[in-house]
């Protein structure tokens, strides 16, 4: 949807994509601990969740192709929406449960967050290895069991992420810009 | 957002995140289970099982039984001691001499011997040849035993 602050909102969905290859490519050398997930889900909070989900593809459109661990079709796709499901979930959580601010206790937040990083991850994990599953033949079931220790990696690693990070990224975040810009807090 | 002052709702979602992430545990564990079961019946052809005791009885007062113990066919005794224990020994002409199992260590007057068990007569049967020229068979109890020399 095409709004007055489209401009603001597109250069902000560009930083945050930035921000989000920049990251993986820096944390290459640490498998399943990358903070993309967080500035995506961090990106559709602030902007909604259509600008969150364009964040999730476009980082993957990008990220998924020029990759040291090499391109396949498939899982390329599969990734690249499976992300954008951090971004609409960010985006839809604040529009249906923080209209206004984030005004509960700190760290009753910090639990609902971690525990939305952990889930998102899940179903992004759960998605990605049926796809790997049905891409190589391997038994849907077998694939999902045998990659648990990083899938659970994974999760952990987001939820700690998340848990920690999104009420202090998002209060700076509003702080900086007065909530206007992004359109989300403080309307 | 009412529901996050309720302490069980937020307790709720944090015992379902240990839930998939425990069943996750759970599935790889099983798959991995499974896997080396089939790997296990499947070598089960190549591999024998016996029973070592180490006896030190005269050194320190112990005795360690290694029952069951998994061993390639066609091992020989010091082979299959070597995975339970740490063993020195030496190779001379007529085969090795185990100095030491556990860091004890023979001398003017201990040594390590060893006997296996003979079924028939219900009794230890001293070995008679060196322990790396001794192959195991499937089932058979070996001694080693750190006593006086009997020469």
């Amino acid at each position: 949807m095409i709004t007055s602050n489209f401009p603001h909102k597109l250069s902000i969905l560009i930083i945050f994509t930035a921000l989000c290859l920049a990251s993986n490519y820096a944390l290459i050398g640490l498998p399943q601990v990358k903070i993309m997930d967080f500035l995506v889900f961090t990106g559709g909070f602030l902007l909604g969740p259509a600008y969150g989900a364009a964040i999730g593809i476009l980082s993957w459109l990008i990220y998924g192709t020029i990759n040291p661990y090499g391109f396949v079709p498939q899982i390329w796709l599969a990734t690249m929406f499976s992300e954008s499901i951090y971004g609409f979930t960010g985006g839809i959580i604040s529009k249906k449960l923080f209209k206004n601010s984030l005004d509960n206790s700190y760290g009753s937040l910090s639990i609902f967050f971690g525990v939305l990083g952990f889930i998102s991850t899940f179903i992004y994990d759960l998605i990605t290895n049926v796809v790997y599953a049905l891409s190589f033949n391997v038994p849907v079931i077998i694939a999902i069991f045998t990659g648990a220790p990083y899938t659970i990696l994974h999760q952990v690693c987001n939820a700690a992420i998340f848990g920690v990070s999104f009420i202090p990224t998002v209060r700076a975040l509003e702080k900086l810009t007065g909530g206007v810009w992004f359109g989300v807090l403080k309307k | 957002m009412a529901f996050l002052r309720n302490k069980w709702a937020l307790a709720a979602l944090v015992i379902l995140c240990w839930a998939i992430a425990s069943s996750s545990a759970l599935g790889y564990y099983y798959l991995k289970f499974q896997e080396l079961s089939n790997l296990l019946k499947e070598y089960e052809k190549y591999v024998i099982h016996v029973n070592i005791c180490i006896n030190s009885t005269e050194y320190d007062g112990k005795i360690l039984w290694h029952n069951n113990t998994l061993v390639p066919l066609g091992y020989s005794l010091l082979q299959a001691t070597e995975l339970v224990a740490s063993v020195n020994a030496t190779p001379y002409g007529w085969g090795y001499l185990v100095d030491a199992i556990n860091g004890i260590w023979s001398n003017e007057t201990h040594y390590w011997l060893w006997y296996c068990w003979d079924n028939q007569t219900k009794s230890w049967k001293f070995g008679e040849v060196g322990a790396d020229q001794h192959i195991l068979q499937d089932g058979e109890t070996v001694k080693w035993q750190y006593e006086e020399s009997p020469w």
